[in-house]
């Protein structure tokens, strides 16, 4: 594997939010090419401290160690949370086509749905990912990309101006 | 032109394949062909992977397996090699 990696500028994985553990091995192949220019770690997933918050950060983390460990250049992505999981369903479906399988049921709501949510649109992020590995300023760095910062409240009267009804089925959660 | 040369893991993925779709659109990195046989080797490299787990490495159809992923790991690699040089 390391023998096949050699000749290449940059190193993208995006292996999957609960496959971050099978990079381990990869980045031994990296260190052994020694050639490789810059490695961006799969990690397009939310920010948060590590210590079992959230399990994929953890193994995120645990990724980055190793990458720092054997000094490979990387950019490290970070995004906020994916506007794709964060619109709510419309009892009518009219708007399913723009969501994440993930989210066509009852959407959670938050508290009273104030505190503001930093939003990536995940169809950006081949346009962030391309712009952000030919910077030279990304090189060793973590980059935030983020495309809105909107609370709850403000997401959901947008889908209910836009979509001419009301959200309903909602899952209140108390904090 | 020297053009950017990129390796995408798990381009056929959720975020992969925006990833994908954004280097393709930029247009300063190597062409989709390459991309389409590097990711049909990681999808050869995964079989290889799963079949290396303890479940598995013990079936006799698996070693037959393995030796089909490996030749047409080989074969696609051979390929990528091919379209890389013609850049």
């Amino acid at each position: 594997l390391a023998e096949s990696l050699k000749g290449y500028d940059t190193i993208i994985s995006a292996l999957g939010a609960l496959d971050q553990l099978q990079q381990l091995n990869f980045i031994e192949a990296i260190a052994k090419a020694g050639n490789v220019k810059r490695f961006v770690p799969c990690g397009f997933i939310t920010i948060c401290p590590r210590g079992g918050i959230l399990t994929p950060r953890d193994e995120k983390e645990e990724v980055h160690d190793r990458i720092f460990e054997h000094k490979i250049p990387y950019t490290i992505i970070d995004v906020g949370y994916w506007h794709q999981l964060s619109v709510p369903h419309l009892a009518s479906g009219r708007i399913d086509y723009a969501l994440h399988n993930l989210y066509l049921q009852p959407p959670k709501f938050y508290g009273g749905g104030t505190a503001k949510n930093i939003l990536t649109d995940k169809r950006d992020m081949g346009r962030f990912t391309a712009r952000i590995i030919q910077d030279p300023r990304t090189l060793n760095k973590r980059v935030f990309t983020w495309s809105d910062v909107l609370s709850q409240k403000k997401i959901f009267a947008l889908v209910e101006e836009v979509g001419g009804e009301k959200v309903t089925q909602i899952n209140y959660v108390s904090l | 032109m020297v053009l950017h040369k990129v390796l995408l893991l798990g381009a056929t993925g959720e975020t992969g394949g925006d990833i994908l779709e954004g280097l393709a659109e930029d247009g300063e990195f190597v062409s989709r062909n390459v991309f389409t046989c590097f990711v049909v080797t990681h999808i050869l490299n995964r079989i290889l992977a799963a079949l290396s787990s303890q479940r598995l490495r013990t079936s006799p159809r698996s070693k037959l397996l393995k030796s089909v992923t490996l030749t047409l790991s080989s074969l696609i690699s051979k390929e990528t090699r091919t379209l890389w040089q013609s850049l």
